[in-house]
């Protein structure tokens, strides 16, 4: 676990930001109480990134701290300027909703972080979700993946009930009611497809399987004062490939970068052709 | 699959015989509360607890049946099942002016009274509201369906209209106010209009949307005119 120092206003404070992955045992959080308790205010905040942050602990007890939580739990300093910050959705493995487990990528993200031998220019947030449904709100960050699952119909099966037609979420599918019995009852339109993979789930009969599932890239988002949409360069790949593209970003970003600019900042100036004919580039090496 | 509906927190699994159990925390633990909390992750889920990204807290692995026991022990601690579904959810906040650094305006009376007034009102589709202290912006007020905006000393900035999700967009409009009163008043009406106009389902961006952004203008107008509109973001 990464934990971060943070100045508060009150200088004798520091907040010590705790990056939690979205997840925290039982033992964890006690040992948070009794923290909370014995060093800081009896609290602990929670942030957008799923974060928990223990305040008002003085400057002078950040190590002894730090040192209990180590007791638990593997810790790692954080740097504060140029923080990679990795946010799963959390519900993975029990939601309803999901299109594929990316627990797996999750930890292969950490893995590509973890080895990363230079420095970035400024912080890097990384969100890994589940589904289309966005809940972790990827499209607010600098690199995500999503996981995606493109339908595909299976005629033959179809008894036209009109389920994926009431299910989905998109608004993509017609059903022709004076064809039912006929061989194509209902009509797909990809344009509109979002690729939830909930017509799948939810077909009595199975008759819309999954075409190809895999990962949706989106990149250059960014939140804070001028918030700006992440932009979806890239069709479907699979996760071998996702942490390839997102290796290369981070490579890009690293070399082009200026010190403090948000890889959305270097897109715009750079343009996001330059950053795909990179891609491209290093590809055909 | 099961239908859980009602904002109680209850929320279903993928697995049927389990569900998880939300907690509005609003961005806070006490010592009390985490103790509690994972006594039960550990005695009826599955030792862990997930963090949202609206700062709220989940207890997964909990049984169905169990769920209505657990949710009553966890209100000895004050903690209530809820956001989900049509209401208005949690309301989401930054740390603000007790220790950020950045903080320009005092949120916590703001943030204090919307929880009391509003938290859990019913409308016609959720309803997201998210006070941030500082133009930084944290707790990204534009893609709620009404934020706030700290700009200064008794200075704020209202964001209407936004959202996340699939097809995530940016707040429609933007309104500068000088006391939190006239905040009250504009999320008064913006509910107001929210309820007479809005289509189940739909999110408050879409209505204004549909109904056009003059319209919204006109319901809400009589609060506006002494504000002052600075026009579209």
């Amino acid at each position: 676990m990464k934990i971060h120092v943070i100045n508060q206003q009150q200088k004798e404070f520091v907040t010590l930001r705790l990056q939690t992955g979205g997840r925290i045992t039982s033992e964890q959080l006690e040992l948070l109480a009794e923290l909370a308790e014995d060093e800081g205010q009896g609290y602990v905040l929670l942030t957008m990134r799923k974060n928990a942050e223990l305040p008002w602990i003085e400057k002078s007890s950040v190590g002894r701290v730090i040192e209990k939580i180590g007791e638990i739990t593997p810790v790692e300093p954080g740097s504060e300027s140029s923080d990679i910050g990795i946010m799963p959705c959390s519900a993975h493995g029990r939601c309803p909703f999901e299109v594929a487990d990316v627990e797996g990528a999750y930890r292969s993200i950490q893995e590509v972080v973890h080895k990363l031998d230079f420095s970035l220019p400024g912080k890097f947030r990384i969100t890994v979700t589940g589904c289309p449904n966005y809940c972790t709100l990827p499209f607010l960050g600098d690199f995500a993946i999503v996981a995606q699952s493109k339908p595909k119909l299976n005629p033959e099966r179809c008894i036209g009930c009109g389920q994926c037609v009431r299910m989905c979420r998109g608004d993509a599918i017609t059903l022709y009611r004076h064809q039912v019995g006929d061989k194509q009852p209902i009509f797909i339109d990809f344009d509109r497809c979002i690729e939830c993979a909930w017509c799948i789930k939810n077909c009595p009969t199975g008759a819309i399987e999954e075409e190809e599932t895999g990962f949706t890239v989106l990149l250059g988002g960014r939140g804070g004062p001028e918030p700006r949409l992440a932009e979806k360069l890239i069709p479907l790949f699979s996760e071998e490939e996702s942490l390839k593209v997102l290796a290369l970003t981070l490579q890009y970003y690293g070399e082009l970068g200026v010190e403090g600019e948000r890889f959305s900042e270097l897109l715009e100036r750079t343009g996001v052709e330059h950053f795909k004919e990179f891609l491209r580039r290093v590809k055909d090496d | 699959m099961t239908k859980l509906r009602g904002g109680m927190g209850i929320l279903a699994q993928r697995q049927l015989d389990y569900v998880t159990l939300r907690l509005p925390a609003g961005g806070k633990l006490t010592s009390r509360q985490m103790r509690k909390i994972a006594k039960i992750a550990a005695r009826e889920g599955r030792g862990y607890v997930d963090l949202t990204i609206r700062k709220n807290v989940q207890i997964p692995w909990i049984r169905y049946k169990r769920a209505k026991a657990v949710l009553e022990e966890l209100m000895s601690v004050g903690l209530k099942g809820g956001s989900c579904g049509r209401n208005v959810r949690t309301v989401l906040r930054c740390a603000g002016g007790e220790r950020c650094s950045l903080a320009e305006a005092d949120i916590d009376y703001l943030y204090g009274r919307i929880v009391r007034d509003y938290m859990g009102k019913t409308t016609p589709s959720k309803f997201k509201i998210s006070i941030s202290a500082c133009p930084k912006a944290c707790t990204h007020p534009h893609i709620n369906d009404f934020g706030v905006v700290g700009t200064g000393k008794e200075k704020y900035r209202v964001l209407i209209g936004g959202k996340g999700g699939r097809k995530p967009r940016f707040s429609l409009e933007v309104v500068e106010l000088n006391s939190e009163e006239k905040v009250f008043a504009i999320l008064q009406k913006t509910l107001e209009y929210f309820d007479r106009y809005a289509v189940k389902g739909e999110r408050i961006g879409d209505t204004i949307e549909r109904m056009t952004l003059e319209h919204f203008r006109d319901f809400v107008g009589g609060s506006y005119e002494s504000i002052g509109l600075r026009g579209q973001h």
